[in-house]
């Protein structure tokens, strides 16, 4: 599955997630699992809010990371289908 | 006729009413030591049925339970019905046959229910007293608990299997248990002791014990957590489970948490004490 940059992601509706120091816990009810996503994987998850799109979270940490930007957008791309594989994620539009 | 059997539910009172009297007793003689007289809080008519229907599945997310707020509501193949919020009140249907694992079943729903209501998560772990402060052994099923928990001297064993967690002026504290549907509750006063460290058990080889993270700490209480309560027997709304995730993460950024490596006869030196 391609992720596409208009795309509009939003957590699972059965998600719920906290941050505690530089990890983010992700409990999914329906599945019965906590996942814990690093600081950036933290960061991708919390971006996608159901309001930004693919691109607009590509271009906030461009501003946030010295990396090339085609390099942050295949990260964020492969880590964004990780999550919907996982169930944690949703696209909405 | 009906029969009704008031039993104290995690502090509160609910009525349980049956035309069944056979069921009216062995509720009395389950709940016996928690049996109560008040008015009740909330009044639950119980029918038994020689056959369930089809499960229809509740909610919006197919589950075979389903909390909110406002309601309980269960979908099971031995026992379905609702409890409202708003009136206080519930009916449920349930198989005559193993009534008391029905019930038991229902009852275990309904504890986690009324005790998120008053600010109260249930979570799976054994948990012992010692000098005032308890100490919390966590992992699956099988994973020790019971055998931990029996193999600490001069410690009081709170329950060897769930504990109600709280969180009272900024502190994360265990209550004891009146009730957890089975016979093996170990400590019926009720007290409140303020939690000092929690571990997450590993049957190993070898003995020794590492602190892990807080995120990580998380992630298992409520991994066992939900699995255990919120998963094959009922999913929590969001809601609900936003509360149970907020407690769960004062009690990891409060309180020291460890990997607990031990042996079936050894546990690492002082593990009470470690730093």
């Amino acid at each position: 599955m391609k992720i596409e940059g208009t795309w509009i992601l939003a957590p699972n509706e059965a998600c719920a997630h906290q941050q505690i120091d530089d990890e983010t816990v992700v409990v999914q009810a329906d599945r019965g699992t906590a996942s814990v996503l690093n600081t950036i994987g933290g960061q991708i998850f919390s971006l996608c809010d159901g309001k930004a799109s693919v691109d607009e979270i590509v271009d906030q940490l461009d501003l946030e990371y010295d990396l090339e930007k085609s390099e942050i957008r295949q990260q964020v791309e492969q880590f964004a289908q990780d999550l919907m594989k996982q169930g944690l994620i949703r696209r909405l539009s | 006729m009906n029969h009704k059997v008031v039993i104290d539910t995690a502090g509160v009172f609910v009525s349980f009413q049956t035309r069944d009297v056979s069921l009216a007793e062995l509720l009395r003689m389950t709940y016996a030591p928690f049996l109560c007289h008040y008015d009740p809080d909330y009044k639950i008519e119980i029918n038994t049925l020689p056959a369930m229907p089809t499960v229809e599945k509740p909610g919006h997310n197919a589950m075979p339970a389903f909390l909110t707020d406002d309601h309980l509501q269960i979908a099971n193949p031995h026992v379905q019905g609702l409890v409202r919020d708003s009136d206080r009140s519930g009916s449920i249907d349930m198989s005559a046959d193993n009534a008391k694992e029905s019930f038991g079943l229902f009852f275990r729903l309904l504890f986690i229910w009324l005790a998120g209501k008053q600010d109260c998560t249930l979570i799976h772990a054994s948990a012992l007293v010692k000098n005032g402060r308890a100490y919390l052994f966590t992992g699956p099923s099988g994973s020790g608990k019971t055998t931990i928990a029996n193999m600490i001297d001069n410690a009081r064993i709170i329950h060897d299997d769930h504990q109600l967690l709280t969180v009272q002026e900024g502190r994360p504290r265990i209550k004891t248990l009146p009730y957890m549907g089975r016979d093996d509750f170990l400590y019926q006063d009720q007290a409140c002791f303020p939690v000092e460290k929690v571990f997450f058990l590993h049957q190993d080889s070898r003995a020794y014990l590492e602190p892990t993270s807080s995120a990580r700490a998380l992630s298992r209480i409520l991994t066992v957590r939900i699995q255990d309560t919120d998963g094959p027997d009922g999913t929590c709304a969001s809601e609900h489970l936003k509360n149970s995730l907020a407690r769960c993460t004062q009690l990891v950024k409060a309180t020291r948490c460890y990997d607990l490596h031990f042996t079936r006869t050894k546990l690492p030196l002082g593990i009470m004490e470690t730093a």
